[in-house]
């Protein structure tokens, strides 16, 4: 097979649906309701008090309780109805508690934060984004009061636009990777095998058992790594754990070694990376950890020494060590390698595109397959311009002195250029990539004065992410019209209830008081906030300092030239893209990755045989994830009830 | 086709109108937005550029247009950053050259002292000592920072082991020593031509080579500083012979004038501004009912962000060793303020500016041209001016309030009763507050004097000052 073609064997091997099937009915409206009056509640309590939401767990949760449910009533989910309460939940969970859903509990707190006030920032804050400081608002703590109705008109549309957006770019993403340039998406089967397994519990299928050794790992390593820490932190002073969390760090104790400094050396301990070492193919994640951890032990050490690197200081941990290399280095790099990742992929496209044309193939090539619900292209493309539009009239009716032709830049070159280069990666890795600071360099190269564009609805994004649900949403052979009539359901629910119970929660205390998470770390974050906006007040951008031209041309070099190179010598090119995901990505995660990628393929897979356990790796992974999620729930309940019952001093 | 024909239809029904409807109002606000831009750009004025009176007169015209996104624009312009200015920039430029001599003479004095001081600040015995050729030319140095307004404490520092250097180390070193000198090595360094003000060095150094710009007698200056330009550009050191210093100095001179004049034509216009949507306003809260040709923002809706912008400049580019800079600007804004005084947010803001007599020192931060201690002293010497403005402002508007009590409709503040309290906690309080501080305290007991004898002229000294100390 030609090395350009890797892929598509792996695609071959997810197994593509025959037929589709619509998922949307009464269960999923029950499951929506269920999330928003049960979960919901939660998930916004525990976020404030531990800075985590239910996320995962509340989706694999939900979906059991559905199971069971179901079982005593006698009927059955089928996958479809089990994706799209799959899909309803996250859905739910997103926009209420998503950046947008917490808007304007933020907004009240970080207007009246020491942070906006030291900053100079308070008072520049405008009004369709939060009350003035000195407004009633805040005395009478009420949400509905008529000085939040700006904001709030502002953020329901927002997200209703948001979310249907997901139907635009993101379904025009999908048609491009997926249907022609064929990429396999590899963490997409996890969700999709998952459900399938859950929706094939009665039958005891090997999806089933798969699903349930998954599970029980998933929860005997739960209870090691969530269940202790969370539970003995209810009873001790201080948490106990049991292993590091989220990585063992040897930066600093290896710095004292010459070679060592301004490496970062850190291993994660998150039994879920070896999981996912098992689904990724394999020589992308050889790729990743070449570049991941070998590149940063060996290039590292001489960009130090040539004095490229050079806000790293002894002292610094892995954090830290990251961040300042960041800066001095990797994040030029990073946005030539992406320069790259799109360079070949307009290439790759357009000559898969003229192959096909060549070989008079049949349009269904490129075409999507008959009943899976698809949209008109035109439709999507119409949706996006409609979108885009109307972002960029609504951010210069909100910022009238910011210049539109960056805000038409944005939407329409930056967000569908990066969208595609993004969903690329995504499509090849599993991992999504970006141009970190473009948005902050955008504002202050402009030359605008203010803080009030930091807060504007910029039409800048990356829908790679909708383009891989798309995927997801193929492989358990949902009709996309559910997944639509899913979000048309969702959202006014999300938005409603959303908006009672933060309002219930502000109404009971001043938020962050009384959160723990809340308010040791909401002071922090609202002064690297209020940090950046003064580089638009006072002048401080010092990340513009980060944008070195010749590290991106090197980045951007180092793909190019790497591309033709593998081909020559017959290599796969999923290990280029790897090299490039893991040079952007964090190393900690390389190391356990690795080790189940190895463990896979030399050892379990020879066991299973390759097809078997190229079939199980995602239902193993899903089955994890729901084990993790299950004692994730359980012990946060505990903890929620120890929190209701304790007393406080004060 | 999965999606119902009916959707799409609906679909195409509904969005293809949008999208027109959409682009048309996108093309149109671009079109404003050239409009303002060409207008502000017009009254700033660019390097032999200045509009004269019809040119500013069309200007103005064309923002009138759009009152208050004119305002938000001039404010912008206003807030630039004076080095993004061509001829600021070409100002700057020769403003260092003309330094260049010392600047490199220091260079090396603080090199000098480099090489010879250890890790802990200790240096030998006879090292820099009288037979040292730096000394002079450090007694300078420190002379010329001990007469810098208001030093940082950083600077301080430094300038104290420059002394300790030249008085020959009379106490053993501290530690600290030589990491304020390579600080100070770091601010010299700063004093090389940065990206903007090499760009325009560079840009003088063609056209005065070429002779663009300069006639008769003065080519040949201009000819010979050009040279000095190239090696100073060169990061060679060398200095301006005295005609030749003197012709730079004029230029330069010239330049700074021109921006000024610009910046003074910006606020003139934000100031026109003001009066335009005031006028709309006032006329609004006394009952008056718009026109129905007036657009929405004609009728006077100003988030106070703006206003906030607008009444920081009241400290604008302040620089005690230059009073008389950028005075005419200072005088504008607060003349627009006073005449924005009937807005709840400009009492306010002039009692939160008021009372805000120290600066964040962390929002201070090294810029491409100046270092971290520069830009703190600028942005403390601003600050100062501010607090002064606004005192005096505040004192503006108290009797003025005294005096026409019905003009005053602030917004959520509906009885007479209200409107007093608000005057009264917002104004005569912080004035109170400030008594106290021991910088403005003067100022501030002059303005509250005033303000209670106008106050006691209206027969309501004891409302206002029923909790006055004095």
């Amino acid at each position: 097979m030609p090395a350009e073609e890797d892929y598509l064997k792996i695609r071959e091997e997810q197994g593509e649906p025959t037929e589709f099937a619509d998922g949307f009915g009464i269960k999923a409206i029950l499951a929506g309701l269920f999330v928003a009056f049960v979960v919901m509640p939660g998930s916004m309590f525990m976020w404030l008090m531990l800075g985590q939401q239910l996320g995962v767990p509340a989706v694999w949760v939900t979906l059991i309780i559905f199971l069971e449910i179901a079982k005593r009533c006698r009927t059955t989910l089928s996958r479809q109805e089990m994706f799209i309460i799959w899909s309803v939940t996250w859905g739910v969970l997103g926009a209420a508690i998503g950046y947008h859903g917490l808007n304007f509990i933020w907004a009240q707190y970080f207007v009246r934060s020491d942070a906006a006030k030291q900053f100079e920032i308070a008072y520049q804050i405008p009004f369709w984004k939060a009350p003035p400081p000195e407004s009633g608002a805040y005395a009478e703590r009420y949400l509905l009061h008529r000085d939040w109705w700006p904001n709030l008109l502002l953020m329901g549309t927002l997200i209703l636009w948001w979310r249907l957006g997901f139907f635009s770019l993101g379904y025009v993403m999908f048609r491009i990777t997926s249907d022609i340039e064929k990429l396999p998406y590899p963490l997409a089967p996890i969700a999709a095998k998952g459900v399938t397994a859950l929706a094939e519990s009665e039958q005891e299928t090997w999806r089933w058992r798969c699903f349930s050794i998954g599970s029980t790992m998933g929860i005997a390593f739960g209870l090691i790594y969530v269940a202790v820490p969370t539970l003995s932190g209810v009873f001790l002073r201080r948490p106990l754990y049991l292993l590091p969390v989220p990585f063992f760090d040897m930066t600093m104790s290896l710095q004292d070694i010459p070679w060592f400094r301004a490496v970062p050396v850190a291993i994660g301990t998150n039994l879920g990376a070896v999981f996912n070492g098992f689904v990724l193919p394999f020589w992308m994640v050889m790729g990743s950890f070449v570049a991941g951890v070998m590149g940063r032990f060996l290039l590292n050490p001489i960009l130090y020494k040539l004095g490229i690197l050079r806000m790293w200081e002894p002292g610094m941990d892995y954090i830290e060590t990251q961040l300042a290399n960041q800066f001095d280095f990797w994040l030029s790099f990073g946005v030539g390698t992406a320069i790259a990742v799109a360079l070949l992929g307009i290439y790759a496209a357009v000559s898969r595109l003229i192959k096909s044309d060549t070989a008079k193939r049949d349009v269904d090539r490129v075409g999507p397959p008959p009943g899976r619900g698809d949209v008109p292209i035109m439709v999507a493309l119409l949706f996006y311009l409609a979108q885009t539009l109307w972002m960029v009239a609504l951010c210069h009716y909100l910022v009238p002195k910011f210049p539109i032709w960056i805000l038409l830049a944005f939407g329409f070159v930056y967000t569908p250029v990066m969208s595609y280069i993004s969903s690329r990666l995504n499509g090849l890795t599993g991992h999504r990539i970006g141009i970190p600071y473009a948005r902050e360099a955008a504002f202050v190269l402009s030359g605008h004065k203010g803080v009030d564009i930091w807060f504007a609805p910029v039409p800048i994004g990356d829908v790679s992410q909708g383009a891989a649900h798309f995927r997801q949403v193929e492989l358990t052979g949902t009709k996309f019209t559910s997944v639509f009539k899913a979000q048309i359901f969702m959202l006014p629910l999300a938005l409603i209830t959303s908006l009672f119970f933060w309002s219930f929660l502000y109404r009971i205390s001043d938020i962050p008081e009384d959160y723990p998470y809340a308010m040791r770390f909401w002071p922090r974050d609202a002064t690297v906030r209020a940090f950046w906006m003064t580089a638009t007040t006072t002048g401080n951008s010092f990340f513009l300092s980060a944008i070195k031209w010749k590290f991106i041309a090197a980045g951007a070099a180092y793909g190019c030239i790497a591309y033709p190179l593998l081909r020559l010598i017959g290599a796969p090119t999923l290990f280029l893209y790897g090299t490039i995901q893991g040079l952007v990505g964090d190393p900690a995660l390389q190391f356990p990755r690795f080790a189940g990628a190895l463990l896979g393929r030399f050892y379990l897979q020879n066991v299973f045989g390759r097809d078997q356990w190229r079939n199980y790796t995602p239902v193993l992974a899903a089955g994890f994830s729901a084990g993790m999620g299950l004692v994730s729930m359980g012990s946060v309940a505990v903890m929620l009830i120890a929190k209701a019952v304790s007393m406080v001093p004060f | 086709m999965a999606v119902p024909p009916w959707f799409v239809k609906m679909f195409y029904t509904v969005f293809v109108p949008f999208c027109i409807i959409g682009a048309i109002y996108i093309g149109h606000s671009m079109i404003v937005q050239s409009r303002l831009t060409t207008a502000v750009d017009t009254m700033e004025g660019d390097v032999g550029v200045d509009p004269d009176t019809a040119l500013q007169q069309s200007a103005v015209a064309d923002l009138a247009t759009r009152p208050v996104f004119a305002f938000q624009y001039l404010n912008q312009s206003l807030l630039q950053d004076e080095d993004t200015d061509p001829r600021m920039a070409r100002a700057l430029a020769l403003n260092k050259a003309l330094e260049w001599g010392t600047i490199s003479e220091r260079r090396k004095i603080i090199s000098d002292i480099l090489a010879v001081m250890g890790e802990s600040g200790d240096v030998p015995r006879d090292a820099l000592r009288q037979d040292w050729d730096g000394r002079d030319g450090l007694r300078e140095m420190i002379d010329y920072r001990r007469g810098l307004s208001n030093p940082t404490p950083a600077e301080q520092r430094i300038t104290d082991v420059l002394m300790w250097v030249y008085e020959g180390r009379p106490t053993p070193p501290q530690g600290p020593e030589k990491r304020r000198i390579q600080a100070l090595e770091k601010a010299y360094q700063k004093k090389s031509f940065a990206r903007v003000e090499g760009g325009a060095l560079e840009a003088l150094m063609k056209e005065w080579t070429a002779g663009q710009g300069v006639e008769g007698a003065n080519a040949q200056v201009a000819a010979r500083a050009a040279e000095a330009f190239g090696k100073m550009l060169a990061g060679e050191a060398v200095e301006l012979d005295s005609e030749a210093a003197e012709f730079v100095r004029a230029r330069s001179h010239e330049y700074e004038l021109a921006y000024e004049e610009g910046m003074s034509r910006v606020a003139r216009a934000a100031r026109t501004m003001v009066n335009l949507f005031e006028a709309t306003g006032n006329a609004k809260y006394l009952g008056w009912t718009p026109a129905a040709d007036e657009t929405p923002e004609e009728r006077m809706f100003v988030d106070h962000p703006h206003v906030y912008q607008y009444v920081s400049l009241l400290g604008y580019r302040k620089d005690p060793k230059r009073p008389d800079r950028f005075k005419e600007v200072r005088e504008l804004v607060a003349d627009g303020v006073f005449a924005m005084r009937h807005r709840k947010f400009v009492l306010y803001f002039l009692r939160e500016f008021s009372r805000k007599t120290a600066i964040n020192p962390v929002m201070a931060v090294e810029t491409e041209r100046l270092t971290k201690e520069e830009h703190e002293r600028e942005m403390r010497q601003i600050n100062d001016e501010r607090v002064v403005q606004s005192q005096r402002l505040m004192e503006r508007i108290f009797v003025d309030y005294l005096a026409n009590k019905g003009d005053y409709q602030f917004k959520d503040l509906d009885t007479e009763e209200e409107r007093d309290e608000y005057v009264r906690a917002k104004l005569v309080h912080a004035m109170q507050d400030l008594v106290e501080d021991l910088k403005f305290g003067a100022t501030a007991r002059e303005h509250l004097r005033a303000m209670r004898e106008a106050a006691a002229a209206a027969g309501q000294e004891d409302y206002y000052f029923r909790t006055t100390v004095q």
